[in-house]
């Protein structure tokens, strides 16, 4: 299996150089035959990556500890489950992971074109798909080989960060990976399209469905990864502005930037140029996220394996980014619209406000995470901006960024009247600052919780207020019922109440995270069986002690009673978690979750006399950030199920 | 038993990559390629600003636009429809000229 997986990555380069031979070519004899040849050599690539990704997968499940990555990731006391997905724990199962799905997707893409006749454009776009893969594969078969053995076999391997072993992190590292990977095809047909001159909104029609599954695996992505901090890191938060986390989420800035502008592009014909720049943005920092998730350039909870692949992924940033930027300067004449804005009343102008505080939370937080970097480049040493600079600086954008996200369902295209705008606005307006009076006399008194809340009120409102005017207006002219009219509505502008739904997620993180960040009550306390400590409304009590043998690991659990006044809600077991093949324990949170709060322990401190240290805390509306995690991909969903084919032939 | 499946696969995907190369020679563009794609790209216009046309009847039911507003954008998006089917017109009289 060592050397069908070697032979077979090997292979994959040799078939995407042949391609990328076969497809230049075919461009410069003008020969369709060459192009054809070429996509071919796309389709074959998938299938030697996919062997090579068996081979590994392989390896994994047999215990083939000869091989370094195998021994590095996995031992025999692994679970199944966790052998499997040890595939992409480290940098070069990562990597292989990469090209294997990028090779998957070039040939769907392939596959997505057969029934049009190939032209300039698809031939392009093949190139520029086989160019990135190029570089993956390169990186695999000559610089970190992930089937490379170690000349000996050692009786056991060293096993899975106890961190990683965790269904959240089984999920995570690939959802974010499909997500960087998914941006390449719009890439490479915006690539395509300035090469070939095709200045229509072609490409962005084209690519639609590409940008917002990619969009919505990197949400899936960034959520999972927040969950799993939460319940695995142990200490209490689900977001540290951590490099690599910052890496997933500065993509996932610029593409929502332009999946907005893609529709202006889409509609009105303009804004061609900044969509460019945007997916351009998108795509380099994607593999920006990519080389900062295992290079170990920065220090993060992510450094589970890194090794230097710096030079190698600088130089390929650095060509795509010059490479990008030439071509959008000498095809932006062809580019330019004469259209522009009509007035700064119109859901176009609250596009393009929105692109700009988008852009300013991606540049704000770039360069938070370089910072270190930016610093040891001047000063000889990294000096890291915590998180007080991203809050300070993001959390006044967000606010910013909500408010428009209400203002933009209820505002016309081109441009809408100040009569209009006082009509649609002032029932949510009125409601949010009823909501808002409601919760200062609640003593919600932190201003930008309160600030977070109202807004998150005005947003739902507009919502809200959107789909029952929609609803009723559909019932008038059509008779429907209104349940019906509702549905028929929801699914027939699927594209556009998808959107809303996410808008509808956004808000309800935003009530997460206001709540969670400014009512956390914590305190730290020594136990003795019997004793309590309170927090709250709650007393957890210390009930019972045990220790037992699970899969490959010893577990150490604290039984404790959770009580509100005189009820007992149940009991919680914080665990400490001793590894087989780990150096340190590990703690693992015990969680009760409910829409109001959740309550949260950790036992970092275990004495030999039985005593326990425990963390605890409760987070106030949390559970929502997860909730409206789960809403915004739903409607991400929604919006990009395809419009059914009306006749293919006409 | 894994190298042969592997040479096996070269043999066989070498094969169905260079096959396209021993069929006659067909030029990747052709006389009328860019007609074709203006006449695509012109449908995909046209079909852009009448489901415009939906939208802001839909817009101004729901209140979103008054009815100077919904008159100027109908004004609007219905010349940009009726351009690109005469320049679709054109393109087929001309193509039909040719033939």
């Amino acid at each position: 299996m060592v050397t069908l997986g070697t032979l077979s990555q090997g292979a994959a380069l040799v078939f995407t150089l042949a391609s990328m031979v076969l497809l230049l070519v075919g461009l410069m004899r003008n020969d369709l035959r060459w192009i054809r040849a070429g996509k071919r050599g796309l389709v074959a690539v998938a299938a030697f990556a996919t062997l090579a990704s068996i081979a590994l997968a392989w390896l994994f499940l047999s215990d083939s500890f000869q091989v370094e990555y195998v021994a590095s990731y996995s031992d025999r006391a692994l679970p199944v489950f966790y052998k499997l997905t040890a595939f992409w724990a480290g940098q070069k199962g990562s990597l292989l992971f990469w090209a294997w799905v990028l090779a998957g997707f070039s040939a769907l893409v392939v596959y997505n074109n057969r029934r049009e006749p190939d032209s300039k454009v698809t031939a392009y776009v093949y190139l520029v798909l086989a160019g990135t893969l190029a570089f993956f594969l390169f990186l695999l078969t000559v610089v970190t080989n992930p089937f490379e053995v170690l000349g000996f076999t050692p009786p056991d391997g060293q096993g899975l960060n106890p961190m990683l072993q965790n269904p959240g992190m089984v999920f995570h590292p690939p959802t974010l990976f499909l997500g960087y990977i998914g941006f390449t095809v719009p890439f490479a047909y915006a690539v395509a399209a300035m090469v070939t001159g095709t200045t229509d909104a072609a490409w962005i029609r084209k690519t639609r469905a590409w940008n917002v599954l990619s969009w919505i695996f990197l949400t899936v992505g960034i959520i999972l990864g927040g969950q799993w901090a939460y319940v695995e890191l142990g200490w209490g938060g689900y977001w540290a502005w951590d490099p690599v986390e910052n890496a997933s989420f500065i993509p996932w800035l610029t593409s929502t930037a332009f999946i907005h502008t893609a529709i202006i592009q889409e509609r009105r014909g303009i804004m061609r140029v900044w969509n460019m720049v945007l997916i351009l943005l998108t795509f380099v920092l994607c593999i920006f996220g990519t080389y900062l998730v295992r290079s170990g350039v920065l220090q993060s909870v992510h450094d589970f394996g890194a090794t230097g692949l710096g030079g190698y992924f600088l130089v390929f940033l650095g060509i795509t980014l010059l490479g990008g930027l030439y071509l959008i300067a000498e095809s932006y004449d062809e580019f330019r619209t004469p259209g522009t804005l009509e007035s700064y009343l119109s859901r176009e102008s609250t596009f393009l406000f929105n692109n700009v505080i988008l852009l300013a939370l991606a540049f704000a937080t770039l360069f938070g995470t370089v910072f270190p970097l930016i610093s040891e480049a001047v000063v000889g040493n990294k000096v890291t901006v915590g998180q007080p600079f991203f809050n300070q600086v993001n959390t006044p954008l967000f606010l910013v960024l909500l408010g428009i996200t209400g203002v933009c369902p209820l505002i016309g295209w081109r441009k809408a009247s100040p009569a209009n705008l006082r009509k649609n606005f002032l029932r949510p307006a009125v409601g949010a600052l009823v909501v808002g009076a409601v919760l200062v006399a609640a003593g919600i008194r932190q201003p930008y919780a309160w600030l977070a809340f109202t807004l998150a009120a005005f947003v739902a409102g507009t919502i809200v207020q959107e789909f029952v005017v929609a609803v009723a207006a559909r019932s008038r002219l059509t008779g429907e019922a209104s349940w019906n009219a509702a549905l028929r509505l929801l699914w027939r502008l699927r594209r556009r109440y998808g959107g809303h739904l996410v808008h509808l997620g956004l808000v309800l993180i935003v009530v997460g995270i206001a709540g969670s960040s400014a009512y956390k009550l914590e305190t730290q306390a020594t136990l003795s069986r019997g004793e309590s400590v309170e927090i709250g409304r709650y007393r957890l009590e210390y009930e019972n002690f045990r220790i037992y043998d699970k899969f490959n690991r010893t577990v150490y659990a604290a039984t404790l009673g959770v009580f509100a006044g005189d009820d007992r809600l149940g009991a919680l077991d914080a665990e400490r978690r001793y590894y087989i093949n780990a150096k340190n324990p590990t703690t693992e949170v015990a969680l009760r979750t409910t829409l109001r709060e959740d309550l949260y322990v950790t036992m970092p401190g275990l004495a030999r006399n039985g005593d326990i240290t425990v963390k605890v805390a409760v987070n106030p509306l949390l559970v929502w950030i997860w909730i409206g995690g789960g809403l915004m991909v739903v409607g991400g969903v929604l919006a990009v199920i395809p419009a059914r084919r009306k006749g293919r032939a006409s | 038993m894994a190298l042969p499946i592997f040479f096996f696969a070269v043999a066989v995907l070498a094969v169905f990559v260079v096959m396209p190369l021993f069929q006659p020679p067909e030029p990747l563009v052709k006389t009328g390629d860019d007609a074709r794609r203006r006449v695509a790209a012109l449908e995909l216009e046209k079909v852009s600003y009448l489901r415009a046309l939906k939208d802001i009847e839909f817009e101004r039911a729901t209140g979103k636009i008054n009815d100077d507003d919904y008159e100027d954008l109908k004004g609007f998006y219905t010349r940009k429809a009726a351009e690109a089917l005469e320049a679709l017109d054109r393109l087929a009289g001309k193509r039909g000229g040719a033939a």
